[in-house]
């Protein structure tokens, strides 16, 4: 027999038995609705994960932010500095404390 | 009046869009067969072949807002779960998990001309074969002779097209008939 006729009977054979999936397929969407559950619960904690380092940055950039408008009251003599510095605390304080 | 002709599948996907879980249950119970015997072509123990099923149902739902109703849900869930198959047999590839199929030997003689009475033994010398093809070749002959499914769908499942599929399949023949042959000759 030449081979691609033999191919083709192996291909045939192959083709006519193919696997029984019954047993398998039995209480599927058992294990998958477990499955899925378990992606769903985990899914927020792996979001929850993934966003840690914008918090992080956030609470840093915060903390920067609140340092770095304190410590500009004492350098504004006048409205234009403690505007340009940018800090609305050190604004009040200038208009609170009147031109030096 | 609900409309009679209406797939059933759609009202099922647009509960599930609705947050009913149990509209998406109804789905895996109706479509799992056919995802079953496709997959099954590929897996080689039940472990894998749920692993692999349950692959299908999870992308389906994780990209359930992506079917547009223009092709019937059963086309759309047999698109996913071939891609899911090709990924599968990529990594399985990477792995090269494949040392107890290597290891078995096939005489093709025996096989093809008791092919009718042991088809038990066709369908694993087909496997072993074809676990030495690249993910293309073993998907392409796979669709295309173990599953009868036309250049025209596997070129619809696969997004390539119906030339290139033609091709490839012509290719995938050449190689599994050469490693038959080297396993013959050995």
């Amino acid at each position: 027999m030449n081979p691609d006729a033999q191919l083709d009977s192996l291909l045939r054979a192959a083709r006519e038995s193919a696997p029984d999936t019954s047993r398998a397929e039995h209480a599927f969407e058992t294990r998958f609705a477990a499955r899925f559950r378990e992606e769903r619960s985990g899914s927020w904690f792996a979001w929850a994960w993934r966003l840690s380092p914008f918090f992080a940055a956030l609470v840093l950039a915060s903390a920067v932010w609140c340092r770095a408008s304190t410590s500009i009251e004492a350098d504004a003599d006048t409205l234009l500095d403690a505007v340009r510095s940018g800090g609305q605390p050190s604004i009040l304080a200038w208009w609170a404390e009147g031109d030096r | 009046m609900p409309d009679a002709d209406a797939d059933p599948d759609d009202a099922l996907v647009a509960a599930t869009l609705d947050g009913e879980d149990d509209a998406f249950a109804e789905l895996v119970r109706r479509h799992k067969r056919r995802v079953f015997a496709t997959a099954s072509r590929f897996a080689r123990d039940a472990h894998q072949l749920e692993d692999l099923c349950q692959e299908v149902f999870l992308r389906a739902f994780r990209h359930l807002g992506k079917f547009r109703r223009d092709a019937p849900f059963e086309h759309w869930l047999a698109r996913l779960t071939v891609t899911a198959c090709y990924d599968f047999l990529r990594r399985e590839r990477r792995h090269r998990g494949q040392l107890s199929l290597d290891e078995m030997e096939f005489d093709t003689r025996d096989t093809s001309v008791e092919a009718a009475l042991a088809a038990g033994r066709a369908r694993e010398l087909v496997q072993w074969a074809m676990a030495k093809l690249s993910p293309d070749e073993r998907l392409i002959l796979t669709l295309l002779e173990l599953e009868e499914r036309s250049v025209r769908e596997i070129a619809a499942l696969t997004g390539w097209g119906e030339s290139n599929v033609k091709v490839r399949a012509f290719r995938a023949r050449q190689s599994l008939k050469k490693v038959l042959q080297l396993n013959h000759e050995s």
